[in-house]
């Protein structure tokens, strides 16, 4: 089972560094329209739209691993003061209960406006470029369903510290790449 | 009735899951969901899949990984110890010295990054060392440390404005010149405060003697220069072309970035793996701000959807509140979701209900917007519940007790307090430099 979710985290990780890249190329997107702008005076059709399309991509693909390092903030200075089982109890539960469901809704939205917009080559509609939005549409999908696997992995560790089987999630914040 | 019910019963909800110790972002989607699905049924997945498509192609956003970026970059460059030495040499043979070196440093400091938390940590980590080993009293030495990381709430460029605007679809622009005499201001209050206490009380804070800082003129203006003139231009470089209207406040952030680099490789710090880990941290910060504001705005739109806006206008109504009583209505409200909630969920819980009514009444955005900063700055800084102090607690020495934490942070609650009061009564110290900069 471990080695499954290892997988997964691998997974997660892979991504992350990847919106690193991503990260770079949204700087000097930008860089690229200030000096062909001001210095050249030829402001690009495209960078505008590749800023906002890298920063979704960036947060949405990294949300997984942000997960599993646990740095989605918690407020957690009533929680702490419960035994940690039961705080792995919590989690697992509202993981599997609330939060898989709501995913499984956005994964359907997202795989479908996706598949439409490549389907119908759906433009961008309100960008002077028009690109083709289904390779943001394919980023966004990308991390929620990622996000969603990360959370159905980190429910079920949650889930296996609060029986007493597995270390806790929860004790592993901020590991490093 | 049974609309305010459920509005309700989302709080209720909501407040369960953040207490349980689940992450905000999760706990604002699963509540939004839970309150959700009864209402759009099979067509929640096209909603959600619209909330987050819209975050996502938010252009003002994508400033946000770019300002973290570059703070996370300008922690990693060294240039947090220059600076503090540079105005240590300068300022550290007045009264409280060390600690307006604290303030000083942390306004630089909150001048090139827009992030919170981060500033107080690396300024916290040389100023609350040096200040104990000069003899300062441990609650002046932990107040001005909270203080000064505060400041990243409100001085610009600040993520939580950044957030402010494109909830509320203001102009980041406009809002970063509201802010900046207000922020000014309140620097100019605590300098006050640590001035007059250390020459009322010359024991609190000692300023330092010729043999703390040795050095010859030459030496004192050449620490200044290498660590001030790359800070400064740095500054003016990213605010200053947003101030200009040159560069878009998420182009002007990218020019920032760039900067934080070069100034890294100048100060020789830089190699691939602190690059690494400003990446990594870049992403993940990024990730955990965005996502709560994908939750805030499904949480905020069902909240809605059930009826949750009227009941707090149809609340603001009965109290038959005047536009100053709406005002004082709705940053108390803030104040306190400060104290249990993170400042993004406030914004995004609160704004999306407050910014209809604040309009209606006809109150300016600017204004009402510098006043929410300064609000969510001043609850940050509260105690119990202030997350500066339990970032102090991580770092600061066991003999620092949260006693003189709760005392030392309570003359610059004040201070926020009073500067509160003076945009309250000067609506022109936060309206004036956008009106000159921008016009209307």
């Amino acid at each position: 089972m471990l080695r499954v979710l290892g997988l997964v985290d691998r997974l997660s990780t892979a991504l992350a560094s990847l919106t690193m890249i991503v990260f770079v190329g949204l700087v000097a997107d930008m860089l690229y329209e200030v000096v062909s702008r001001r210095v050249f005076d030829s402001p690009t059709l495209w960078a505008y739209d590749i800023a906002y399309m890298s920063n979704g991509a960036i947060f949405m693909i990294a949300a997984g691993y942000t997960l599993l390092v646990d740095e989605h903030i918690r407020i957690d200075f009533l929680a702490t003061r419960m035994r940690r089982p039961y705080q792995d109890a919590a989690n697992a539960l509202v993981y599997l209960c609330l939060l898989v469901p709501t995913l499984y809704f956005a994964c359907n939205g997202a795989l479908t406006e996706f598949w439409t917009a490549y389907a119908t080559d759906e433009l961008e509609p309100s960008s002077p470029w028009k690109p083709l939005i289904w390779p943001f549409y394919a980023a966004i999908a990308l991390g929620i369903c990622v996000f969603t696997l990360q959370v159905l992995a980190q429910a079920i560790r949650h889930a296996g510290a609060a029986l007493g089987r597995w270390p806790s999630p929860l004790a592993r914040k901020g590991e490093g790449m | 009735m049974v609309e305010g019910s459920i509005a309700l019963g989302m709080f209720v909800a909501l407040f369960a899951l953040v207490f349980l110790g689940i992450p905000v972002a999760v706990s604002l989607m699963c509540t939004a969901f839970l309150f959700g699905i009864g209402i759009f049924g099979e067509a929640l997945a096209t909603q959600i899949h619209s909330r987050f498509v819209d975050v996502s192609s938010n252009f003002v956003l994508a400033a946000i990984p770019l300002f973290i970026f570059m703070g996370a970059m300008l922690e990693r460059s060294g240039i947090a110890g220059r600076l503090f030495e540079a105005v240590r040499l300068w300022l550290g043979p007045l009264p409280g010295g060390l600690s307006l070196t604290t303030i000083v440093m942390c306004a630089i400091f909150a001048a090139t990054s827009g992030v919170v938390g981060a500033v107080e940590i690396v300024v916290g980590l040389m100023a609350v060392p040096a200040m104990l080993a000069a003899g300062y009293r441990k609650d002046l030495a932990a107040g001005c440390v909270c203080a000064g990381g505060s400041l990243g709430t409100t001085i610009p460029p600040s993520v939580v404005i950044i957030v402010y605007a494109s909830v509320t679809e203001q102009s980041v622009g406009d809002l970063f010149a509201g802010i900046l005499i207000p922020a000014l201001a309140m620097v100019g209050f605590f300098v006050v405060y640590i001035l007059g206490r250390c020459i009322v009380q010359p024991d609190a804070g000692p300023g330092l003697t010729k043999a703390d800082i040795d050095v010859t003129l030459g030496r004192k203006v050449r620490v200044a220069l290498t660590a001030l003139v790359p800070a400064t231009l740095l500054v003016t470089a990213v605010l200053g072309s947003i101030f200009a209207g040159v560069a878009s406040p998420t182009e002007a952030a990218a020019v920032g970035a760039f900067g934080s680099v070069l100034l890294t490789v100048g100060y020789g710090r830089f190699s691939l793996s602190v690059l690494r880990g400003a990446l990594r941290r870049t992403i993940t910060i990024t990730s955990m701000v965005m996502l709560i504001v994908v939750g805030g705005v499904m949480f905020a739109s069902v909240f809605i959807v059930n009826g949750g806006d009227g009941v707090v206008g149809h609340v603001v109504d009965r109290l038959e509140l005047s536009s100053a009583g709406v005002i004082i209505f709705f940053l108390a409200i803030v104040f306190v979701l400060g104290f249990v909630l993170d400042w993004i969920s406030v914004l995004l819980i609160a704004l999306p209900i407050f910014d209809p009514l604040v309009r209606a009444a006809e109150i300016d955005p600017i204004w009402f917007g510098v006043m929410v900063c300064i609000a969510l700055q001043t609850s940050y800084l509260t105690p119990p519940m202030a997350p500066s102090i339990f970032y102090l607690r991580a770092i600061a020495p066991p003999e620092m007790s949260y006693a003189d934490m709760y005392k030392g942070v309570a003359p610059f609650v004040v201070a926020q307090l009073l500067t509160l009061l003076m945009v309250a009564l000067y609506p022109a110290t936060a309206t004036w430099l956008p009106d000159v900069l921008f016009g209307f």
